[in-house]
């Protein structure tokens, strides 16, 4: 029946499916999960001594999440589609540009969900551009600096936990800092006199109509390009990270969740709120002691945790997010437990009232007025129906400087 | 309260007229603040539940309670009457809960109680009452003058954006 719609190439064993089908049953099969673990977790069942049922549930739990692997899996797709589209835009751009270029892809059989990667072109042209018109040099200027005259773009692409990591590496003349910070300083990013870290200056570079290009070419330039890119990028619940040297290229890489649908969490609660982190990010679960936090007055009363031989910066959510309420405590703050997470710019220790459970969830976007909250992927919708705030441990860190 | 446009109104809709295309359009919900009635456009409300357990949302504004979970949907409250800088009141079991579709996206209107679905015709309201403020995108869409009283027809748009608020701040900096 409806032979029409799914039709088989009897040789390859493909199907096509209309996406609509696909979204539809992972919808169903996300309503599936929350509602199985509304049943198991049900309070009736508290108190009652049920070894056959605690089996059985615990068959159901695991078929439950092959299930949602098994959905989640139709829906990946290998990176590769958009690594030649981009190939092909290589050409026209050394065309455009009379720049010799030579372009390697690596990782190009990695998985990506269709909906991150038909979303991901867009961006990854972007930064493909810049890398062709602003990082890679003419090549008189590229053998009078004793490099080759082809320059080399590199796009890699690699599965890390629940990850993607894509990068975009150019053998250029690398990020101009000075004209970048004249830029930055001009548009009020930075105070004259202040000298920013090389990874939080070139952040700057995807801001809204930032751009350094003395012309505008038709490929760059104006400005607009990265900022599409960051867009794109916030809606896709990612990262970007910035390096460059002078002389020796820059490197783009965009971190992305492999699939948007369901993330595995650790749930938090602080003040009378839940919270969720993706498992990958939480290094350690620790129970300080109050020696171990020390304030230091010099620096605004900035927190720092005492660990090892070492000491990690502490970010207070309630001090982080406005409108907590402190007095909603159910923990005095010298039972709180901290939790250490790994970022970008090194571990971050964040005190918590209580680490509840480690769950996957349901991630729903922010939409409307939610979408002014910070530091955050969105909406988890936990098994017992509460919803928990997903927190973007990369942004907590970077609230100074960048905001 | 200012004044109203008080023309008499000539003009009205013969009996027995076809309004079958737009009845949606001149149809809205009205609801209780306080002693007042407040009105939307049928058109942009989805459903209407009883108060549910709100679980609060960090760095939204005050008047931003929180959300709820409906049916695995994520819908943020917001309470009118904070909103509208009145006193707090304890939710009752007369409180609910509007839940409407504003910009494309899902938000829960805290009331102190639904009236009913009236019709009102667009010559019933007043849509250039001026109420202080001149230029400014206003929460107000209109007045309605019904026979017994008088029904606030809200802009759900500004009310959701607080493209007002934001327009009183300007001008108390300025």
């Amino acid at each position: 029946m409806n032979q029409a719609r799914a039709d088989v190439a009897a040789e390859t064993g493909l199907m096509r499916v209309p996406s609509e089908r696909i979204s539809r049953l992972m919808d169903l099969v996300a309503e599936l999960s929350l509602s199985v673990a509304e049943t198991v977790r049900s309070p009736d069942l508290d108190g009652l001594e049920l070894s056959h049922f605690e089996t059985a549930v615990h068959r159901l739990m695991m078929i439950v999440h092959e299930v949602q692997d098994a959905a989640t899996d139709m829906r990946l797709v290998a990176i590769d589609d958009v690594f030649k589209r981009l190939r092909r835009m290589v050409r026209e751009l050394e065309r455009q540009t009379g720049k010799k270029i030579d372009i390697q892809t690596i990782g190009a059989e990695t998985q990506i969900d269709k909906l991150v990667a038909d979303r991901l072109y867009d961006p990854l042209l972007h930064v493909l551009r810049n890398a062709a018109d602003h990082g890679l040099e003419p090549p008189d200027e590229r053998l009078a600096a004793g490099k080759s005259d082809t320059g080399l773009i590199r796009l890699t692409a690699a599965q890390v936990g629940s990850e993607v990591r894509i990068t975009v590496e150019d053998d250029g003349r690398g990020l101009n800092r000075k004209r970048i910070l004249a830029k930055a300083r001009e548009r009020g990013f930075f105070a004259e006199d202040e000298e920013p870290e090389p990874a939080v200056l070139w952040k700057v570079i995807f801001k809204d109509g930032f751009s350094t290009a003395e012309t505008v070419s038709n490929l760059s330039g104006r400005g607009v390009g990265m900022d599409v890119l960051n867009t794109t990028m916030t809606a896709l619940r990612r990262r970007i990270l910035v390096d460059s040297q002078e002389g020796n290229g820059t490197r783009v890489a965009l971190h992305i969740p492999v699939s948007l649908a369901f993330l595995d969490c650790i749930i938090l609660r602080l003040a009378g709120q839940l919270f969720a982190v993706p498992i990958d990010v939480v290094s350690e679960i620790l129970k300080p002691d109050a020696r171990q936090l020390a304030g230091i007055s010099a620096q605004n009363g900035a927190e720092v945790y005492l660990w090892r031989n070492g000491s990690i910066p502490v970010c207070r959510l309630t001090e982080f997010f406005e409108g907590m309420d402190t007095k909603n405590r159910t923990h005095q703050s010298g039972q709180q437990v901290i939790i250490v997470f790994q970022t970008a710019n090194g571990p971050l220790a964040i005190p918590v009232d209580e680490i509840l459970d480690r769950q996957q969830v349901v991630m729903k976007p922010l939409t409307g007025r939610l979408a002014q909250v910070r530091a955050s992927y969105g909406c988890a919708l936990l098994g017992n129906g509460d919803v928990a705030l997903v927190l973007d441990c990369e942004r907590l860190v970077q609230r100074e400087g960048s905001a | 309260m200012t004044q109203l446009a008080t023309e008499p109104r000539t003009q009205t809709v013969p009996m027995g007229l076809e309004v079958e295309a737009d009845t949606l359009a001149n149809m809205y919900l009205t609801f209780d603040i306080g002693a007042e009635e407040y009105g939307v456009s049928i058109s942009d409300v989805i459903e209407i539940v009883g108060m549910q357990r709100i679980m609060p949302i960090p760095d939204l504004p005050h008047y931003l309670k929180g959300v709820i979970n409906l049916r695995g949907k994520v819908i943020p409250l917001m309470d009118i009457r904070l909103r509208f800088n009145m006193a707090e009141r304890a939710y009752d079991e007369r409180t609910v809960i509007i839940v409407m579709e504003v910009d494309d996206a899902p938000i829960g209107l805290i009331v102190d109680g639904v009236r009913e679905v009236r019709e009102i015709g667009d010559d019933r309201i007043d849509r250039h009452a001026q109420l202080g403020k001149s230029s400014s995108r206003q929460v107000i869409a209109g007045l309605a003058r019904m026979e017994e009283s008088v029904v606030v027809i809200l802009n759900p748009s500004v009310l959701v954006s607080e493209d007002d608020l934001r327009l009183i701040q300007d001008k108390s900096e300025g």
